[in-house]
């Protein structure tokens, strides 16, 4: 089975009167979110407002990094706070972001995972959103296939969801399936001989184990240079588009170059990069069983189209 | 003292012959300079200036000169560039915020699983590939927390390449083996043609950094010679001494209840110190280790 979903671009949710409908078309806004009582003022002023009941969201916390300065590690690896693997998990629910730090990231982190977000905006941060939600509009989204390398039989429980956080986070591309297949490299289900759940058996170990048995090298993408950087892969083998999220946008961390190691030989490639209309990959390398590249920085999210 | 020593490496008695044995005028020469405890202890100005001065006049251009170092922030401390020649690059692989790897060379790398980490690759400094013909290493005499010391060895492998600081997360570091693997990956041993170990200051303890002032000591004194092993074993020779004398424990001590956060007292590290590296290095064919089989000789000025 493959996770597929309508890809739909979050929505800026609005609590302002509709007297702001002249600012938002400003702002080429077309389409918001306003609560159920203040829809049917919304009618005449050109913007589709669809009614929210915040009460039927599942409220996200910001996504990006806590950078840990004051724990001593000689890695300086921070934690990335993502929420892909809610998206995942929740595929049809509703998600709602409250005045992230970042809702450009958050707006492309719901995009990216194929999941509908309603986000408020801190007043003054309403303009990078709708710079992103353009940014979103421009790229094509028409295959929302995911490619994935790793079966995931979530059976629900906490330990199951902490599992999924860690894999997003260290970019091993998995899906939610109900049973296993043969034709997968592998699936994961926990309670299993080689995944057990008894004391002991934590979420990190639990992850380290299921990377050691797919192995780096069979890995559809690998990511060098960045410890901030979500990964997803979406299309067809034939056309797969890399998405690339960096977490430290919130903390201001504009990344610099980072290498992408992707299966497979694509010879040509476009980039999209928000906030750098004009960036070009670099050091492509098309070799026999795989294809890396230098992303030259990163604000907040790009996207790279491959293609034979 | 640079000229004395390079005489008596080289057996020759005039400056330009000691230098043409190793660069000649179309060389393009990186000088691996080492920052990391700057501004107190770091590749002194004064010898790196002399060296820079010993390669122009054997007439290397000075826009074919690189001081070069991993770290912009900690290169930039010195000021190498008000005391070399108008052209000499003065050029870090990384700026202040350490996220970019467009300095290193892509397709150049070491790959390597310590712990789990996801970045599993150390790239190679672009222009050691890519732009220098040749190498001078210019380590300071340090000790090193994980590593034991920081000589040669450590200068020319850690200082060349990118995500190091993943080896020595915990308190056992793959200091050991690591630091040879990286050293012999080509081009470094074959355009790292001289080394030039800076001893007019020191650190015996919680290097590589000089944070402690009560750390520094001053031997005085430059090592001049071609095999970074042979170096680093003197080295270690003279840290070891140091230490002895100030009653620390020694480099090779692997006990537990020398572990410790506090590396301001010189009893405690935060690592178990891996100076058998150095000795591992000559199995790689890095250079000599054996103390009988050095050739040693030691000027007095």
């Amino acid at each position: 089975m493959i996770w597929l979903a309508a890809v739909i671009l979050p929505i800026l949710f609005w609590q302002q009167g509709a007297d702001t409908a002249p600012e938002l078309r400003k702002s080429g806004v077309t389409h918001i979110a306003v609560p159920p009582a203040a829809a049917a003022d919304w009618k005449t002023t050109g913007i589709v407002a669809e009614p929210l009941d915040l009460a039927s969201t599942i409220k996200l916390p910001a996504p990006g990094v806590a950078l840990r300065m004051d724990e001593a590690s000689a890695s300086h690896v921070p934690w990335v706070s993502s929420n892909g693997w809610r998206f995942l998990r929740q595929p049809t629910a509703k998600f709602y972001y409250d005045k992230p730090s970042s809702p450009a990231l958050a707006a492309a982190e719901a995009f990216t995972f194929g999941g509908q977000a309603f986000i408020r905006p801190a007043a003054d941060s309403a303009e990078s959103l709708t710079k992103m939600l353009d940014f979103l509009k421009t790229i094509n989204f028409d295959h929302a296939e995911s490619i994935n390398d790793i079966r995931f039989i979530d059976d629900r429980s906490a330990l199951s969801g902490e599992l999924m956080n860690l894999m997003v986070r260290d970019n091993l591309l998995f899906q939610i399936v109900h049973s296993r297949a043969a034709d997968s490299k592998l699936t994961v289900q926990l309670g299993s001989k080689e995944y057990p759940t008894s004391t002991g058996s934590d979420a990190n170990s639990l992850v380290h184990r299921i990377r050691t048995n797919l192995t780096d090298d069979k890995r559809r993408i690998r990511v060098f240079g960045t410890s901030v950087v979500i990964v997803r892969v979406t299309g067809g083998v034939d056309q797969p588009r890399v998405h690339l999220l960096n977490y430290g946008a919130p903390a201001h961390i504009r990344i610099g170059a980072f290498r992408i190691r992707i299966l497979g030989r694509y010879s040509k490639s476009q980039f999209h990069c928000f906030g750098t209309p004009n960036a070009q990959l670099m050091d492509f390398n098309a070799q026999s069983d795989a294809t890396e590249f230098t992303v030259p920085s990163l604000n907040t999210y790009a996207v790279v189209d491959l293609a034979r | 003292m640079l000229s004395r020593g390079m005489q008596a490496l080289t057996g020759d008695s005039r400056d330009e012959d000691c230098w043409t044995r190793f660069i000649s005028a179309r060389d393009v020469v990186g000088i691996k300079v080492n920052c990391s405890g700057a501004p107190h202890v770091m590749s002194s100005v004064e010898l790196v200036a002399s060296i820079v001065k010993n390669l122009i006049a054997i007439g290397v251009p000075s826009d074919h000169i690189w001081i070069y170092e991993r770290f912009e922030d900690q290169l930039l401390s010195v000021g190498y560039d008000k005391c070399v020649p108008q052209g000499v690059h003065i050029w870090a692989a990384e700026g202040k915020r350490r996220t970019s790897l467009l300095g290193y060379d892509p397709y150049t790398y070491v790959e390597v699983d310590f712990f789990g980490e996801e970045d599993t690759r150390s790239f190679m400094t672009r222009p050691v590939t890519e732009t220098f013909t040749k190498i001078i290493n210019v380590p300071k005499m340090k000790e090193h927390q994980a590593a034991g010391v920081t000589g040669c060895l450590k200068n020319i492998a850690y200082g060349n390449f990118s995500n190091m600081d993943r080896s020595h997360r915990f308190a056992k570091t793959n200091t050991y083996s690591f630091i040879g693997t990286l050293a012999a990956v080509q081009p470094i041993p074959s355009r790292t043609v001289l080394n030039i170990m800076d001893g007019l200051s020191a650190v015996w303890h919680a290097g590589p950094f000089s944070e402690f002032p009560q750390f520094r000591f001053y031997p005085k004194q430059i090592c001049c010679g071609t095999d970074p092993v042979a170096m680093d074993h003197l080295l270690i020779d003279l840290i070891e001494a140091k230490r002895k004398s100030e009653g620390a424990p020694s480099l090779f001590d692997r006990s537990q209840k020398h572990l410790g956060p506090d590396n301001s007292n010189p009893q405690f590290n935060h690592f178990i110190r891996e100076p058998g590296h150095v000795e591992y290095a000559s199995q790689l064919g890095l250079g000599i280790y054996d103390s009988d089989r050095i050739k040693l000789e030691t000027i007095e000025l």
